[in-house]
């Protein structure tokens, strides 16, 4: 088998496709390569599955381009399935080596035929003249008995096809299919013929052709295998003419016998009989024998007339020589006008018919058979392809710090140590991060990126670690005191506690000592840490209602344990007043701050000033400030959620302390549900890449059951 | 025209990674390829839909949030045209401020170009901008939101703006999760906004409910519907052609096991005992299920071909991750004793396998039969033998020889794994590669129905056409009218499951 990567441009290697007629007639040996091909590419599609598209591919291109055009029929009408699969075995076949060509099945076979049909012709021919000669023996002493003549050459072959006639009108009753079939085992004999002929011919041509070509063909499976069946209504085919062929040698041999005999040899006939059969009566059957010449050759020529009918009787008792020789030649042109009319000419006839029968059931052959289904909608189906990318590009885009707006009212602090070995994060190098570390650093405002590098590294640490994981927790010490120091409230889930305290206790004291940067008095920070320890109990933070805070904001300073806090409206629609004491001392918990005001974010930008302007209104009692966000985590933030983070952040200022607080989407009662762990992880994959350490992300309340 | 010409600019500047990807003018132009841009925000599921809708199960999907962080085309190509184009966007970043930039600006004719005219070059706004792009574009717009989510105001955005734009827009209501009771929410804001609003299950949405939303796009712009109608007959056509395919492939498994044989020899000095013997036959047995697994494992990978799965595969829960030969598969498969019987008297009975026998024995002339045993134990199916094991002794040697499949069973066992595979094959969502199974609330399976396989529900007639096209092939028979007929058969329930007409007994 070739390789299959040819198989696609077969057609197109070879313009040798012209060869082929442009037809879209079916004849019995494109039946043959029409199962050779479509078995081959069967048996490539069961070698290889793959294979499978690249054909499918391939029928179809030779369909839209070479097929379809040609063909008026609609389609799946069993007249364009015909054609159009009549048309790609055309280009099929057109696509061979014309060596290879020619041992096809199908030449093969069709050459096989001829074969077998001029032998039987042949055979007829031989047996005509065998039996006329004998019919026609003449010694001399008794003239030829014409009954015997006429009885095995006309009424014998009349009966015959009369016979088949019969057989042909009356086949789909069963008595006679049954008859038919035992008669059938005739064409069991004939049809090996063919295959045999077919094989012959192919090993004759394969013989002839150069070793190359010969190894080439003796390598594709199925070629040779000298599988030369057809089924269904194409079975019989083969037989019908060869027959005929059969039928017009013997009549053709008998006729020219007769003539022959009667030209080169002086015959005698008569007819004789022991009944009491009046000439009258021969002269009556001669005459209704020979109606269809005796309108052109009539009595005297054509037939005998009754004299001579009478004149032709044998009589044993009478020698020979009493009779008229005129009258003892009489019959001749009627003997071999009688073969010709009742012998030649139907079997012509049936020539005639059979050919037309062989062509008008290729014709309406339907090529349903499944393979060949599977074919035809190959080349019917429109290839249908789906393709695409993988989607992955460069990811969303993570906002720089923006330039504080106001300088926050809190004492002026040195950068937070620059703690020991947490590496940068490549997205803090923008400038806008380096300057706003200056800033708030030495107040100076001088671009020193020095710093700024010093700074980013560490605040990834507190933002990333997930509040139930002790073992992280205890790092961040340094960092974000406040956020930690309360550490006893009632409401934080357990797990949660116990790092707490942990951290609170690095957190209170160790601060100073432990941060490299002693240059700086320990300053905001530290006092709001201090002075949360405090109020930390619940008792003391009564929540206030929302809507009052908002008033207040801005107006009044904010004490040393209270915070502004920004909730999203997604989360704020959902509230009701008596949630808002929950939330509050779940925040409480979190952060030991009592809300001092709150506004509302994630409405547009209108929204956003207004929450941000409140944070910079803001007196706070012990900066530096303390902003609190509740944002619904089930969504996943966005670039524009991270830009009102950079935005609160240049609000409130470099160190404020900012805590995003998350919670679920609820889908019961509960306003405040959990959060699944899946979406906080996103959120702090987001979060870390903003490189803010003073934000810190918890869930509002433990996290969701079912996510563990 | 002023403002036609200012949303090409950004195109030609800021789109360098989708440079080249599609000449521009095949959309505007007269021929009209539908582009649809998935939109919606991150992770609401876009790229599950645009992989079921393509049935492009290598899309990466993950549920991480902003997976799909580039706009990518998807188009649907026919014999080389492309007949429409699904373009996966990432989700907005911004929304409020796109919104509010385009309420300032609600002159502008075109609002999308207009923007990406104005922030085309801003990284901020990449991701935003290469979703407005091919809305610029005139692409067609399928917001995808999940309704399983109580309405957010980002939603509410999103859906203003992208009512702002004015282009022709469907909503798909993608619910992973039962619960449903934001649904009638969205469906009212939706409406509002959208031409056509469509509950649409990515991850279990059916061949048949792939093409009803194709068909629904016909409503939102007119002027796709031949596109669209040629799409959907398309699907239709490589739909049944990967039936026809399917049918194929299941009546050469059926033919392939059913003449499955194994053989060995042994000589006659190496059989020292009948343990000996019955170790050999247990052996075979053993070989021959071996063979008949590995026979059903093809024609399954072919199937899954077929149906164009790359990555799906069985859930190990399911009967088709059970063994071929194991009790339950036999016991929730095949058909019915009776049923059985009477399918069977109908074949010839060949599930005696006595003539088989005798057969084989004859057909071994010189051979002395010396034994036609059952095939222990371990081939047992519905207290039948799977095969008969035959044993010549010859000139010195042993011939043990096991199969064709002789129990009456097994073939409709394994017909029933088969067509069960190729349900499982059509009806698996390819955009459901990254569905969270184990979510609590994720949308349960279809219908848990009563645990019985295909073949049973099958007429009388239907059970003797498989039966004798079984016998047939047992003996190594080939296109007899009974395999046309039971091809017919499998060809009709394949389909009928792909209409979802008969249960595709999906938690089997």
């Amino acid at each position: 088998m070739e390789p299959a990567v040819h198989t696609g441009r077969e057609p197109a290697a070879h313009p040798s496709a012209d060869l082929e007629p442009d037809t879209t007639r079916w004849r019995l040996p494109d039946l043959l390569d029409f199962d050779y091909y479509v078995d081959r590419d069967e048996q490539r599609m069961r070698g290889d599955p793959a294979e499978r598209k690249r054909l499918a591919e391939r029928d179809r291109r030779l369909y839209r381009e070479r097929i379809a055009a040609e063909i008026r029929a609609p389609e799946h009408t069993p007249a364009h399935r015909s054609a159009a699969l009549r048309r790609w075995l055309g280009i099929r076949r057109g696509g061979e080596d014309p060596a290879i060509r020619a041992l096809l099945p199908g030449s093969a076979f069709a050459r096989g035929q001829r074969l077998v049909a001029i032998g039987l012709s042949v055979l007829g021919f031989m047996a005509g003249i065998g039996v006329a000669s004998a019919l026609l023996q003449y010694e001399g002493d008794q003239p030829v008995n014409v009954s015997w003549y006429v009885f095995v050459l006309v009424i014998l072959q009349v009966l015959l096809l009369a016979g088949t006639a019969a057989a042909w009108y009356s086949r789909r009753s069963r008595a006679v299919q049954t008859a038919v079939q035992d008669l059938s085992l005739i064409s069991h004999l004939l049809k090996p013929m063919f295959g045999a002929a077919a094989r012959w011919v192919q090993r004759q041509r394969l013989a002839h052709l150069p070793p190359d070509v010969r190894e080439q063909a003796k390598a594709r499976q199925g070629l040779l295998s000298g599988h030369f069946a057809l089924y269904g209504p194409a079975a019989y085919l083969p037989m019908l003419i060869p027959a005929q062929l059969f039928g017009i040698g013997f009549n053709v041999g008998a006729i020219l016998t007769t003539v022959a005999l009667e030209w080169f040899t002086d015959l005698a006939f008569g007819w004789g009989s022991a009944l009491d059969v009046q000439p009258g009566t021969i002269h009556a059957l001669a005459h209704i024998i020979a109606l269809p010449w005796s309108w052109l050759l009539g009595e005297g020529t054509g037939l005998p007339t009754l004299e001579q009918v009478q004149g032709t009787r044998i009589s044993l008792k009478d020698p020979l020589f009493i009779m008229d020789a005129a009258h003892l030649r009489s019959w001749r042109w009627f003997l071999a006008l009688a073969v010709f009319t009742y012998g030649l000419l139907p079997r012509l006839v049936l020539l005639g018919v059979s050919v037309l029968t062989v062509r008008r059931t290729l014709a309406a052959l339907p090529f349903t058979h499944q393979r060949t289904q599977a074919l035809y909608a190959r080349m019917i189906t429109p290839q249908l392809e789906t393709a695409g990318g993988s989607g992955h590009g460069p990811e969303m885009p993570i906002p720089g710090p923006l330039t504080p707006k106001n300088v926050p009212r809190a004492a002026p602090r040195a950068e937070p140590p620059p703690a020991a070995t947490t590496p940068a994060p490549p997205k803090q190098a923008q400038p806008p991060t380096s300057a706003a570390t200056p800033t708030s650093a030495a107040r100076t405002g001088g671009g020193s990126p020095a710093p700024a590098a010093g700074t980013k590294p560490r605040p990834t640490a507190p933002t990333r670690q997930p509040p139930q994981r002790p073992a992280a927790a205890p790092e961040p010490k340094g960092r974000a005191p406040a956020e930690k120091a309360p550490q006893p409230q009632p409401s934080a889930p357990a797990a949660r506690a116990k790092p707490a305290a942990g951290e609170a206790a690095q957190a209170k004291a160790p601060p100073p000592a432990s941060s490299p940067t002693p240059a700086t008095p320990p300053q905001a920070p530290e006092p709001a840490a201090a002075g949360s320890p405090a109020p930390t109990p619940p008792a003391p933070t009564p929540p206030v209602p929302a809507g009052d805070l908002r008033r207040a904001r801005g107006e009044a300073a904010i004490a040393p344990d209270a915070c502004l806090l920004l909730m999203h409206v997604d989360v704020a629609d959902m509230l009701e007043p008596d949630d808002h004491a929950r939330l509050q001392q779940l925040l409480h918990g979190h952060s030991g701050w009592r809300v001092a005001g709150s506004a509302t974010f994630g409405g547009g930008s209108a929204m956003a000033n207004q929450a941000l302007s409140m944070i910079e209104a803001a007196e706070w009692q012990a900066p530096p400030a303390r902003v609190a966000l509740l944002s619904d985590g089930s969504q996943p933030p966005i670039t524009e959620t991270l830009r009102f983070l950079r935005a609160v952040r240049a609000a409130a200022g470099e160190h404020a302390q900012l805590l995003l607080v998350l919670v679920g989407d609820p889908d019961g009662d509960d306003p405040l549900p959990p959060l699944a762990e899946f979406d906080f992880q996103d959120w702090q994959h987001k979060l870390e890449q903003l490189g803010d350490p003073y934000l810190r992300l918890e869930m509002l309340a433990g996290p969701a059951e079912e996510a563990e | 025209m002023a403002s036609a010409g200012r949303v090409q600019m950004p195109r030609r500047q800021g789109s360098s990674e989708r440079a080249g990807a599609r000449p521009r003018h095949a959309v505007d132009a007269a021929d009209q390829v539908p582009v649809l841009a998935i939109m919606g925000h991150p992770n609401a599921g876009k790229s599950s839909v645009v992989a079921t809708l393509t049935e492009n199960d290598r899309i990466a999907i993950d549920k991480r949030a902003g997976t799909t962080t580039t706009t990518d085309e998807y188009p649907v190509i026919i014999d080389g045209r492309t007949v429409m184009m699904f373009v996966d966007t990432p989700g907005f970043q911004n929304p409020s401020d796109i919104l509010e930039w385009f309420q300032a600006h609600a002159d502008e004719p075109d609002l999308a170009g207009a923007f990406l005219a104005a922030y085309g070059d801003d990284p901020m706004f990449s991701h935003d901008c290469a979703l407005l792009r091919p809305v610029a574009d005139g692409a067609g717009i399928i917001l995808v939101v999940d309704g399983s989510k109580r309405i957010k105001e980002k939603d509410r955005t999103e859906m203003e703006l992208l009512r702002l734009t004015g282009r022709p827009r469907m909503a798909i209501l993608n619910n992973l999760s039962k619960f449903t009771k934001h649904m009638p929410a969205w469906q009212d804001a939706l409406n509002k906004s959208f031409n056509s609003v469509r509950e649409f299950n990515a991850h279990r949405a059916t061949y048949a409910e792939r093409l009803a939303l194709l068909g629904a796009l016909k409503t939102i712009d007119q002027r796709w519907e031949p596109m669209l109608e040629e799409t959907i007959r398309a699907f239709r056509e490589d739909w049944a052609r990967r039936i026809e395919q399917s049918t194929d492939t299941i009546v050469q498994l059926m033919k392939d096991a059913l003449t499955k044989r194994v053989t060995r020899v042994v000589k006659v000095d190496d059989i020292a005992s009948d343990d000996q013997r019955d170790a050999i036959q247990r052996q075979l047995t053993e070989a021959l299920q071996q063979a008949l697994r590995q026979l059903e494992v093809d024609a399954q990978q072919a199937i899954r071909r077929h149906f164009r799965h790359n990555v799906w595969d069985l859930p190990p829960t399911s009967l088709l991750a059970k063994d071929l030969f194991s009790e339950e598969v036999e016991e929730a498969l095949g058909l019915r004793q009776r049923q059985l019987a009477i399918a069977g008297a109908a074949a010839g009975a060949v599930s005696g396998g006595a003539i088989d026998l005798g057969v084989g024995g004859l057909s071994f002339g010189t051979g002395a039969l010396i034994g036609g045993l059952v095939g222990g134990a371990l081939g047992v199916l519905g207290g039948a033998a799977l095969a008969k094991v035959d044993i010549q002794r010859t000139l010195g040697v042993e011939r043990f020889s096991i199969g064709p499949v002789t129990n009456p069973r097994f073939p409709f066992v394994l017909l029933d794994r088969i067509i069960l595979y190729a349900a499982r094959a059509m009806n698996w969502a390819h955009g459901r590669q990254a569905a969270d199974e184990a979510a609590p609330n994720r949308v349960p399976d279809r219908e848990l129905g009563r645990k019985r396989g295909f073949t049973e529900s099958l007429s009388a007639e239907d059970h003797r056409t498989l039966a004798r096209f079984f016998a047939a092939a047992r003996k190594g028979k080939d296109d007899t009218p009974h395999e046309e007929k039971s091809r017919e058969i499998i060809n009709s329930i394949l389909r009928s499951l792909s209409t979802s007409d008969v249960n595709t007994r999906i938690h089997l």
